[in-house]
């Protein structure tokens, strides 16, 4: 069952065969909890709120077009419930607009240099991200943590490419200031 | 923990299954999410439409009121043309736009490409549309509809459109008779009102030769008393 694509299992959920759904879930949970507990920065009840995304993943799965990613599908239902749990319980509103998605910014790929940034960022990353914003904080998780490229994290956020690498940078720099202000060493 | 951790997240998949396996939670059938879009498309475009039909009688009610020709009189003739602007008809077509705007980003072309280009695009569409109407008989045809009496619910916007704005100093009417230093204008009836003008032309050629008794003119000037001291006078030549 190992072999078994994501897409391929989707696509036997969606032809009725519902307990294929379970290894789904199975793939999907750690990761799921793990991006809503980083998201919700442990605030608020992520069993809940994954439990709504498995349900909405499962009433949509007719919706998924099985010849693209299920990966950046699911996280974009995640994105959604996890994005609604926020606005029911802050008192400040979500970031509403960004002035990142008016213009075009270029996407500059560098494989090697992005592979060490990332070992790197990943051991950093826990001792300041429930500091930051929602908008930073979930970018950071989704390339960092959950290792979605660009195109896939665009998709996630409803957002031009070039903006989630403009977001990335933006969050990357709020990151570092809270390093400092907590007195920890941020490497670049 | 990890202990608990892992009963909590095997409970939340145990939970989720048995509700399936009970079909308490179903999946929604595909057409459902193929209505969707359609339905979606189908008010997108009936956004756009509207849109584009309220720009087009936008420019429309420009050009039969008299406004248009205020632009080729100087600083004088666009300032009267911004102060006799329709802006609340402006403004209400910009949010149409802008809801145009918000259901294209629902779709992946929407989101896919920088807010500039996606709104850029979405301004054109709704500028050619309405250009398009524009050219079309639609609103001179409604036009007379509404004159008779004959068109519900838009027929008060058709017949204020084609009224001049007179309190911004804009008449429109026929010459009864020339002078080398003016005419006289029977000016255009609305509701039975008539009123007969001395228009005093701007400084310049002699009068007589661009105008003659019995051409349909628009006037734009100060108003002292009956008298119109003209700064722009343009003949009508119908379509």
């Amino acid at each position: 069952m190992n072999e078994i694509t994501d897409e391929q299992l989707a696509k036997l959920v969606q032809d009725g065969d519902k307990e294929k759904f379970g290894i789904l879930m199975e793939r999907y949970e750690q990761k799921l909890f793990r991006y809503g507990r980083k998201f919700l920065a442990s605030r608020y009840n992520v069993e809940d709120a994954v439990q709504e995304v498995f349900i909405k993943t499962y009433e949509s799965i007719r919706s998924f077009d099985v010849s693209q990613r299920f990966s950046p599908w699911i996280y974009r239902i995640a994105h959604n419930t996890f994005v609604n749990a926020l606005k029911k319980n802050i008192r400040n509103p979500l970031y509403l607009f960004d002035f990142d998605t008016l213009v075009s910014h270029p996407v500059y790929d560098d494989p090697a240099s992005a592979e060490r940034e990332q070992r790197e960022m990943k051991a950093m990353i826990e001792k300041g991200l429930d500091k930051l914003p929602s908008h930073h904080r979930e970018v950071i998780i989704l390339y960092y943590l959950e290792e979605l490229s660009y195109k896939e994290i665009a998709d996630i956020l409803r957002v031009p490419i070039g903006t989630v690498g403009v977001r990335l940078k933006r969050a990357k720099d709020a990151l570092r200031k809270v390093y400092q202000e907590l007195g920890l060493h941020y490497e670049q | 923990m990890n202990n608990d951790m892992n009963t909590q997240q095997n409970k939340i998949l145990d939970d989720v299954l048995s509700k399936i396996r009970a079909n308490e939670i179903r999946m929604r059938p595909k057409f459902y999410f193929t209505l969707k879009v359609v339905l979606l498309g189908v008010v997108a475009m009936c956004v756009l439409l509207t849109s584009a039909l309220l720009f087009s009688f936008l420019i429309f009610s420009i050009r039969v009121s008299g406004r248009f020709f205020l632009l080729g009189f100087g600083f004088r003739g666009i300032e009267v043309f911004l102060m006799a602007f329709p802006w609340m008809l402006f403004f209400v077509d910009a949010v149409f736009v802008l809801i145009f705007l918000v259901l294209l980003k629902r779709f992946r072309f929407g989101y896919r490409y920088p807010l500039f280009y996606v709104a850029g695009g979405a301004l054109l569409a709704t500028l050619c549309l309405a250009f398009i109407i524009d050219y079309t008989p639609l609103h001179v045809a409604l036009s007379e509809r509404a004159r008779e009496g004959k068109l519900p619910v838009v027929g008060p916007f058709y017949s204020d459109a084609g009224r001049p704005p007179r309190d911004r100093g804009v008449f429109r009417g026929r010459v009864i008779f020339v002078r080398e230093d003016g005419f006289t204008l029977d000016q255009e009836r609305w509701n039975d009102e008539s009123k007969t003008w001395n228009v005093i032309a701007p400084p310049g050629p002699d009068i007589r030769v661009f105008i003659q008794s019995g051409d349909q003119v628009f006037v734009a000037g100060t108003v002292e008393g009956d008298v119109i001291r003209a700064f722009g006078i343009k003949k009508i030549v119908e379509r």
